[in-house]
């Protein structure tokens, strides 16, 4: 069998093509990854350039401002996405971006290896066994006595592995560059992630040299198996995967959130309106009733007198201090009713984001279906560039936004009651504290795209297998 | 003469295992593309129609253009909720974020244009790459030499034969989708959409035409069939993904721009920046004249630098991919559907200049413009500005690339060794 392997592997080591594809492989890896690693450079530096100018900036405010501040807790890009650029390669588009980066991606590894590394495993793998009937040596093997199950066994190990080739010199050659380069530090746990989405990539490949065999031994000529499989490889890997996330909306359909807030905000909104109007003027009708002319001389009267009468400068006579008790319980009833309305409205797109999940999750089922997508899901989260760390990150900035929330009611309450004092400074204000999500964490997500990509790769070779098996040599 | 040999050749295709697999193909995608997106386009227009009430006249809110269904483009953008607030006067430009699924993000739209765009592409070469390196291994292409039939006319008839079986499932399958669309209750094409229309199936049959001549360049280069479809492979990789992307690559070279989350934080720091300012002006009680153009004209210039810049560097990308064929027809394509990099750039230029426009309204000492707001308009641009704007330019580059490849093939194929 070790014969097998050694003449599937040699015969396809020295096939020109597999030479020129091995040097185009190297070339386009080597170009894409020193291209991403400068990119990295260039938005690692801006990304500090820009935590350093809002701090900066923030240093500058004082407490009675805190209501203005409005610090963005700003996520560095990820080591890893120089070889898989993910979701961070596509920030969701608004008015001051580049749209022609969406339109023409920029090539990474997860390119070079789902496309043309597979394509090249389905080019060399679609003629192994009809390719070898035609030229009439395939008789000549099974004549000899060797068995059909190690025949085919031979031929996955020894092709695969000469085509698995390109791709592990272009790893190598990579990582080699990344490891000199002063531009991309990876840390122990980054070159263990580096590692997985080799092995990931290995077994993509597998599958689709795989599919490339299981064509070639269900048909009599290279000619019908080359275009079947390029065929079936162009579904696997552009249709199926892009079809997933549609059909998913069609059959799990989720409203905007610009429904959501316009649904709300008719209905809601005025019904919040007109209850808010009602609270503040039973409120002064009560205050009208208690205190008589000496409060409604303030309500009657325009706002540059009313400042006269009752303002900071005003001196303290009762007057004073029952318009600014008045104005505290006006101020709290908006304020009790803004809470209600907007924690209804939080609810609502909570509700909105628990089905978008849904919809996620079931057009991920969907488009797993072609082991395009497993792995892509797969290289995704092992660089930290996918749907769950990005989830992830999301709540690590909610989370920072709410604790800047706080921080500002409490620095508010505070410059009340300072009353004519500058009020605390903000020193102590909430810095954001960025901590990627955990790798084990990450896998335990994409383990079953990991699976299917082993399942495929069984499913494949028992196809070329029982059809080898059955497969006329004549 | 040239008439049998277009008629053999579309009998041979007709009857053959490939011409049957890549007309199934073009149908099945077709139709399911257009169906598909034709239920984004309801979901989009009912969304839409839903807030279309409450946004107020100042602010952009686009109905999703119903060429979307045949090529999405940017129309999400495009589509977008731009709102001017008003606070004292101070007009903003944000945008409302969808938290629709990420997982768009990581795919493509499966639009007509993206299955034209990469799969019928490689249909095209599929067909093509061995329509005379297999007549050679044949031997069927030496007896015809043999028969004094002219070089010039079989590869003329080879292509044009090849060409009519590759477009007519193509064109076939677009005009039902089209007609089947036009019938739906929601979507209402006017004379400009059926025009538009047109021209999108001529720049597409354009793009499929390049890449069945390049396969048949190939094929008049090569040696064996084998050979001819690992280059035509290796040359559809490099067209369709590689070129472009570098063009990308070389304009942000040439252009320096700002990186978005610094340009950002720039921006939001204005902003913080202008409510502190009204915040400190409404509490010293001045009654002089609101000058809203006096807030930080250092920050005002530095987001208008960033915006020229990335004007430019979108303008020189562009002119760089579009000398691939690739580039030029996703540009075509895009632009004919009111779905492309020009809308967008109309739409910002627009929205600036509404912006611009309306800061420099009379206003009363506190900031707010006396009298009536004027509205936003915004009209999606004519096939004819398309056209004109560098719609014909894409055309006719397309049509070079064909003519060069196919005269290419033509001149080696009059030199190809039969034996």
């Amino acid at each position: 069998m070790w014969t097998i392997i050694e003449k599937e592997f040699l015969d396809n080591l020295l096939n020109q093509r597999l030479q020129v594809a091995i040097l185009v492989s190297v070339l386009l890896t080597i170009g894409c990854i020193m291209l991403q690693a400068s990119d990295y450079s260039r938005r690692l530096e801006d990304y500090r350039l820009a935590d350093a100018s809002q701090e900066e900036f923030l240093d500058g405010f004082k407490a009675a401002e805190v209501n203005m501040m409005s610090p963005q807790g700003l996520i560095p890009p990820k080591p890893l996405s120089p070889l898989v650029n993910g979701l961070q390669s596509s920030p969701a588009l608004s008015f001051d971006q580049n749209y022609l980066v969406k339109m023409f991606p920029v090539l990474d590894l997860l390119f070079i290896v789902s496309v043309i590394m597979s394509l090249m495993a389905v080019l060399f793998s679609h003629d192994a066994v009809c390719g070898e009937r035609e030229r009439g040596t395939l008789r000549l093997i099974t004549s000899n006595a060797v068995a059909r199950p190690k025949l085919i066994l031979a031929k996955w190990l020894g092709g695969s592995s000469s085509i698995l080739l390109p791709l592990v010199i272009s790893c190598l050659v990579g990582m080699i560059y990344i490891s000199v380069s002063p531009r991309m530090q990876l840390g122990v746990a980054d070159w263990l992630e580096v590692l997985l989405i080799l092995l990931a990539s290995l077994a993509f490949i597998s599958v689709f040299y795989l599919l490339g065999l299981l064509v070639s031994s269900l048909v009599r000529s290279s000619a019908a198996a080359v275009l079947i499989s390029v065929l079936v490889w162009a579904v696997f890997i552009f249709v199926i995967p892009n079809l997933g996330p549609y059909l998913a909306t069609r059959i799990e359909p989720v409203k905007t959130a610009d429904e959501i807030l316009t649904r709300v905000s008719r209905g809601g909104w005025n019904r919040f309106y007109d209850n808010l109007e009602k609270q503040r003027d039973l409120n002064t009708q009560r205050y009208v009733q208690e205190y008589g002319q000496i409060f409604s001389q303030c309500l009657n009267i325009d706002h540059d007198k009313r400042e006269l009468l009752v303002g900071e400068q005003a001196p303290d006579l009762p007057v004073k201090r029952i318009w600014q008790k008045y104005s505290k319980e006006d101020y709290e009833i908006q304020d009790n009713l803004h809470r209600a309305y907007y924690a209804k409205l939080d609810k609502l797109m909570d509700q909105a984001r628990l089905e978008t999940a849904k919809q996620t999750r079931l057009a991920r089922n969907f488009s797993a279906v072609s082991p395009f997508s497993d792995y892509l899901y797969l290289a995704t989260e092992i660089s930290g560039t996918g749907l769950e760390s990005r989830e992830y990150d999301s709540r690590q900035s909610s989370a920072y936004w709410s604790q800047v929330n706080e921080y500002r009611r409490k620095i508010s309450k505070a410059v009340e009651n300072a009353s004519g004092n500058t009020g605390p400074d903000l020193s102590g204000r909430p810095r954001f504290d960025y901590k990627p999500q955990p790798l084990a964490e990450r896998l335990k997500a994409v383990l079953p795209f990991g699976a299917a990509l082993l399942f495929f790769n069984l499913l494949f070779f028992t196809g070329a297998f029982v059809g080898f098996l059955r497969y006329d040599v004549r | 003469m040239l008439t049998t040999l277009m008629k053999k050749e579309i009998q041979h295709n007709l009857y053959g295992f490939k011409f049957q697999v890549i007309m199934l193909l073009t149908l099945l995608l077709v139709f399911s593309s257009v169906y598909v997106m034709y239920n984004d386009y309801s979901q989009r227009t009912r969304a839409y129609e839903i807030q279309l009430p409450d946004i107020a006249n100042t602010s952009s809110l686009l109905k999703p253009s119903p060429l979307a269904i045949f090529d999405r483009g940017l129309d999400m953008e495009l589509c977008s909720l731009y709102e001017t607030h008003r606070d004292f006067g101070i007009l903003s430009i944000s945008n409302q974020k969808d938290f629709s699924s990420e997982l768009f993000r990581l795919f493509n739209t499966p639009d007509l244009f993206y299955v034209t765009w990469i799969i019928l592409s490689l249909g095209a070469l599929l067909f093509s790459f061995n329509l005379v390196t297999a007549e050679k291994e044949d031997g069927t292409l030496r007896q015809m030499l043999a028969s004094s039939v002219a070089r010039s006319k079989l590869v003329a008839g080879k292509w044009t034969g090849g060409l009519i079986c590759l477009v007519l499932p193509f064109t076939l399958a677009f005009m039902v989708s089209v007609t089947a669309v036009s019938l739906a209750p929601d979507v209402q094409f006017g004379v400009q959409d059926y025009l538009r229309l047109a021209l999108f199936l001529i720049a597409s049959l354009l793009y499929l035409g390049f890449f069945f001549s390049l396969g048949l360049l190939v094929s008049a280069a090569s040696r064996s069939s084998a050979a001819a479809l690992s280059i035509s492979l290796l040359l559809w990789v490099t067209l369709v993904f590689v070129l472009p992307g570098l063009g990308n690559i070389a304009a942000g070279k040439l252009v320096a721009v700002p990186s978005y989350n610094r340009y950002v934080v720039q921006v939001r720091q204005a902003e913080m920046a202008e409510r502190r300012a009204s915040s400190e002006y409404e509490s010293s009680g001045k009654k002089k004249d609101f000058n809203l153009r006096e807030h930080d004209p250092e920050r005002d210039a530095q987001v208008s630098d960033y915006r020229v810049r990335l004007a430019r560097l979108i303008s020189l990308s562009r002119d760089l991919i579009r000398l691939t064929p690739a580039g030029a027809y996703a540009f075509l394509a895009g632009d004919l559907s009111n779905t492309g990099v020009q809308e967008m750039l109309n739409l910002q230029r627009s929205i600036l200049a509404y912006r611009d426009f309306s800061l420099g309204l009379p206003r009363t000492p506190s900031g707010r413009v006396s009298g009536e707001y004027p509205a936003f308009t915004y009209q999606r641009l004519s096939p004819g500005h398309v056209l004109v704007n560098g719609g014909l330019l894409n055309f006719a580059l397309l049509l070079l690339q064909t003519t060069v490849v196919f005269a290419a093939s033509y001149v080696l194929f009059l030199r190809y060794d039969a034996r």
